[in-house]
């Protein structure tokens, strides 16, 4: 099931939310929350729920056993290679085994054939959040969870199980067992929810259509300069929206039921150097592997060359998350390139001017999006040739123009809601009305209003847009 | 954020700041009451929708907007349950069948025509076309004169010497342009097909020399016909008028060439073409109909002479090829069909065997994709109509591809015997020769009626030029 669809948003949710206000105790409500959870992912997956299980519960066991040990002693290690045995196993296997068949093939010339395996979804965020909690068990970060379903309720939870944030144990273990949302609490979770829910529905939907059909495949090296080039504009507005969209959703939905999920994303593409940009992107991503492959590599502690090979292992992992393609990986080493660079010198020149600065990580950014978008290296060369009219393309026709004009304003808009711009419009309106009884009238009717349209233009999106894929599930 | 302004206030100790602080205290109050009162109309009227919502009386079981039936409730069964495809289902029929679902629709497309400046849309990758050739009236007169020696195009040779390549020969609707709620099909023009069509119908002019007349009709799409006048020659879309002339330059004066292009202007306000379809409308073909009869020294028969059906809710392949565009969809088109008072069979003759087909079949039978088959039964191989009401032996055959469908009704009012053939399938129940079939069948009149993308199309004009024989 995804949120952006017309049964989760007329049919799940509210009933979920119902049930859950009828429950009265944090412990019924967890009930609640966890048979809603493992329905929302039965309906995508009915089997690989039981995978799901499978791995939340071993965890759980390790997790009480590397408790019981001395911590950091022999036996707590082995709870921890016990962890990863499991949980880097699953992974490996259900995501990334037929492409290291496929390697393997390639390199030793033996065709060892091709696993069908279909992607449990959700897979790497919820691997993810079981490997930060054993993790945190063992280092004492945080005591283990006695209730299985508890735990299984972290890793479950249908707000954030499936496409992230990848939410850490500690920051919501409190508010799992004891919790309470206050009216700003959830009329704060349905706002956010309902703009996750329209910026989703209706602008990532329309920029991935554009991308769609500027960049599409049959005919890549006849495509006009000028659609390549908003082509790729508009897929880095669709990634950025649609993926954003899901966290702003999860965290919506969070905060009407009481639970505080951290911000995912920082407008990223206001970022003045690709370190910033990564510590805007995906923050929970970014984060995870800072806090258990950087640093327990050493992080930068054990001099300069080891510094650059941690994070060059950071970096190629971090694309290899991204799929089972060696695309992501050059995706992800293609940020180290600039991050290595930015370490060395690059970032003393980049303080020096915000203009510049800003137009470096937005070529840099732009860029990686190609690498991301097409997983063939011919491709790849294709697009990049062709955006320089070096295909025999022309620069523009009258149908790339067409195409562009029929889609110039909200192609504009997004662009505009990928920075605070809006935001701060909006606090603008929020703080000058205590003082202003006519910004009083326009927030309070503001307030109510703006989340029944946002609701209302979503759901005829939704219905009129048989054009619905979300994008993060492959991940 | 609460707590800090609460301290603000319990450490403020004189007057002015106290009054700012209980003027921030009360807009804490104010926002407390705001809040309170978004989450109870929201709750209230997200609750009623969902209420709404749910239950199946309240949802519609068809689309009148779309003309289709809408996803019904899933059927159950263990397998389709395993694979997560009775969920899916499920919430596919939950969309599908979404309360006001038409209203909802209506509200997106006004949504999305803001998106830019939207009149106009361009849909699939356009092909380059050749540049037409001038005809300068040495060229025609050499050509005329000596069609059997036509020199060889320089680009043809190679598709020339292996035309028996098994290409399927499928029609295939390339790039498109939607203004408003019509769609149009580029063209892009071929010289080294265009040429081959041109000798094909040579080729057949010469080898029924003497037997039968042969007559050519091209027929242009809409893209130049009924394509607002604003959008004509800004598009990537080669001249067809300009391709028309070109290609009958090419044929020899044993061919009648049927020019109905300037017919089809002098008509481009009527209905003659379809707007969420490739194809013209029997309008369309009743006036290259009458040019064709014209031309045939024959007396075309008037419009009122035939029974009329009306097929409402067609969205053809303009429809279907733009991904159900809204501006296509929300207004379809209908088919009007003409009936001969005097027959309504056609029997036919396919791989499986014969069979008798309605010349004008029940539209209202047909889904909304597939009206364009009401007429003599679709793309049959071959097919043969008789008028018992005329006496003498007249005879035509009529080589064609799907536009030719709308068209034929027509002739059987001047030809005792309609014989059609479509030369994409013809293979699969004729082997003979059309010089054989014209002469066990007396047939007087052979006419080539061919859309122009046919013309540019390698695979068609490949077949076309099967048929005729070397």
């Amino acid at each position: 099931m995804v949120f952006s669809s017309l049964f989760f948003l007329y049919l799940f949710l509210p009933l979920n939310l119902v049930v859950y206000y009828f429950a009265k105790t944090t412990k019924a409500r967890n009930i609640v929350m966890l048979i809603f959870s493992l329905v929302f992912y039965a309906w995508g997956e009915p089997v690989y729920v039981l995978l799901l299980l499978f791995m939340a519960l071993s965890d759980w066991l390790i997790s009480l056993f590397i408790e019981k040990q001395q911590p950091h002693s022999k036996m707590a290690k082995l709870g921890l290679v016990m962890m990863g045995v499991v949980n880097l196993g699953l992974l490996g296997f259900f995501k990334y085994a037929s492409f290291v068949l496929e390697n393997i093939g390639l390199v030793t010339g033996h065709n060892l054939g091709t696993l069908n395996i279909i992607l449990p979804i959700g897979i790497s965020f919820y691997t993810f959040q079981l490997i930060s909690y054993v993790v945190d068990v063992y280092r004492g970060d945080v005591p283990a969870q006695k209730n299985f379903a508890t735990l299984l309720l972290y890793v479950s939870l249908f707000h954030q199980c499936i496409a992230g944030p990848i939410v850490r144990y500690s920051d919501i273990c409190a508010e799992l067992e004891n919790r309470r949302a206050t009216a700003q609490d959830v009329a704060d979770g349905i706002w956010r929810f309902c703009f996750g829910l329209a910026k989703k529905a209706i602008l990532a939907n329309a920029m991935g259509s554009i991308a769609d059909e500027f960049l599409k495949g049959e005919n890549l090296g006849s495509n006009t300069a000028l659609a390549l080039w908003v082509g790729v504009l508009a897929y880095s507005l669709q990634i950025y929206l649609d993926f954003s969209a899901y966290s702003d959703m999860a965290i919506g939905m969070g905060r009407m039921i009481g639970i505080h999920y951290r911000e995912n994303f920082d407008y990223p593409y206001i970022s003045r150097s690709v370190t910033e940009f990564w510590r805007r992107w995906h923050i929970s991503l970014g984060s995870f592997f800072r806090d258990y492959v950087y640093i327990p590599l050493g992080g930068n502690r054990k001099g300069r060359v080891r510094t650059y090979i941690n994070l060059f292992i950071v970096w190629a992992l971090t694309g290899l998350w991204h799929g089972a393609s060696w695309n992501f990986v050059l995706w992800g080493l293609y940020f180290f390139v600039f991050i290595f660079f930015e370490k060395l010198f690059l970032s003393k020149l980049l303080s020096k001017d915000r203009i510049v600065s800003h137009i470096y990580l937005v070529i840099i950014v732009y860029f990686g999006w190609i690498l991301f978008r097409f997983e063939n290296m011919g491709d790849i060369v294709t697009v990049l040739r062709g955006m320089f009219a070096l295909n025999g393309n022309t620069f523009t026709n009258f149908e790339t123009t067409t195409f562009l004009k029929s889609n110039l304003f909200i192609l504009l808009f997004c662009i505009v809601v990928s920075t605070p711009i809006v935001r701060k419009i909006g606090n603008l309106v929020r703080y000058t009305y205590m003082n202003n009884p006519i910004a009083r009238v326009i927030y309070s009717a503001g307030r109510v209003v703006i989340p029944l349209i946002l609701l209302l233009l979503s759901t005829a999106a939704l219905v009129g847009d048989s054009y619905n894929p979300f994008l993060y599930f492959q991940f | 954020m609460v707590t800090k302004e609460i301290d603000v206030i319990d450490k403020s100790e004189d007057d002015a700041n106290l009054e700012s602080n209980m003027k921030l205290l009360r807009n804490l109050r104010l926002q407390h009451i705001i809040d309170i009162n978004m989450v109870r109309v929201f709750v209230i009227i997200w609750l009623a929708a969902t209420i709404l919502a749910i239950p199946p009386i309240f949802r519609p079981k068809r689309s009148e907007v779309e003309k289709r039936d809408l996803k019904t409730f899933p059927k159950f069964s263990f397998s389709s349950l395993a694979k997560g495809d009775y969920f899916d289902e499920i919430s596919l029929w939950f969309s599908d069948t979404f309360p006001l679902r038409d209203g909802l629709v209506a509200l997106n497309t006004k949504m999305t025509n803001t998106f830019g400046i939207n009149t106009v849309q361009v849909h699939g990758q356009i092909e380059q076309g050749d540049v037409i050739p001038d005809i300068t009236s040495s060229q025609e007169v050499s050509v005329e004169s000596e069609p059997e020696t036509q020199p060889k195009p320089e680009s043809e040779p190679e598709t020339e010497s292996e035309p028996e390549i098994e290409e399927p020969a499928v029609e295939q609707l390339g790039a498109m342009l939607i203004v408003d709620n019509a769609a149009y099909e580029y063209y892009n023009f071929n010289k080294a097909t265009a040429d081959k069509y041109a000798s094909a119908v040579n080729r057949a002019a010469k080898k029924l020399k003497g037997k039968a007349q042969v007559y050519d009709v091209v027929i242009p799409t809409s893209m130049a016909i009924t394509l607002p006048e604003n959008f004509k020659g800004n598009t990537n879309s080669s001249d067809q008028q300009k391709a028309i002339d070109y290609m009958y330059s090419r044929m020899s004066k044993n061919v009648t060439k049927v020019n109905i292009y300037s017919t089809l202007i002098e008509h481009k306000d009527e209905y003659i073409y379809f707007r969420t379809d490739h194809h013209w409308t029997a309008r369309g073909a009743y006036y290259a109909y009458r040019d064709l009869m014209t031309a045939a020294k024959k007396t075309p028969a008037k419009l009122s002479a035939f029974k009329k059906y009306k097929y409402k809710g067609f969205l053809g392949s303009f429809y279907a090829q733009s991904g159900q565009k809204a501006s296509l969809g929300d207004t379809p088109d209908y088919v009007m069909a003409y009936e001969p008072t005097q027959t309504n069979e056609i029997y036919t003759r396919t791989k499986n065997g014969d069979h008798s087909y309605c010349i004008v079949s029940d539209g209202n039978a047909m889904s909304e994709a597939n009206k364009y088959l009401v007429f003599v039964g679709g793309d049959q191989p071959y097919g043969v109509m008789t008028n018992p009401t005329i006496t003498d032996d007249s005879a035509c055959l009529v080589i064609k591809e799907s536009f030719g469908n709308a068209m034929v009704p027509f002739l059987t009012q001047n030809y005792r015997y309609v014989h059609v053939m479509d030369y994409r399938y013809v293979k699969d129940v004729y082997s003979g020769t059309l010089e054989e079939f014209v002469i066990k069948n007396n047939i007087q009149d052979v006419m080539f009626v061919n859309n122009i993308s046919a013309t540019r199309n390698a695979a068609l004009v490949n077949a076309i030029s099967t048929l005729v024989g070397k």
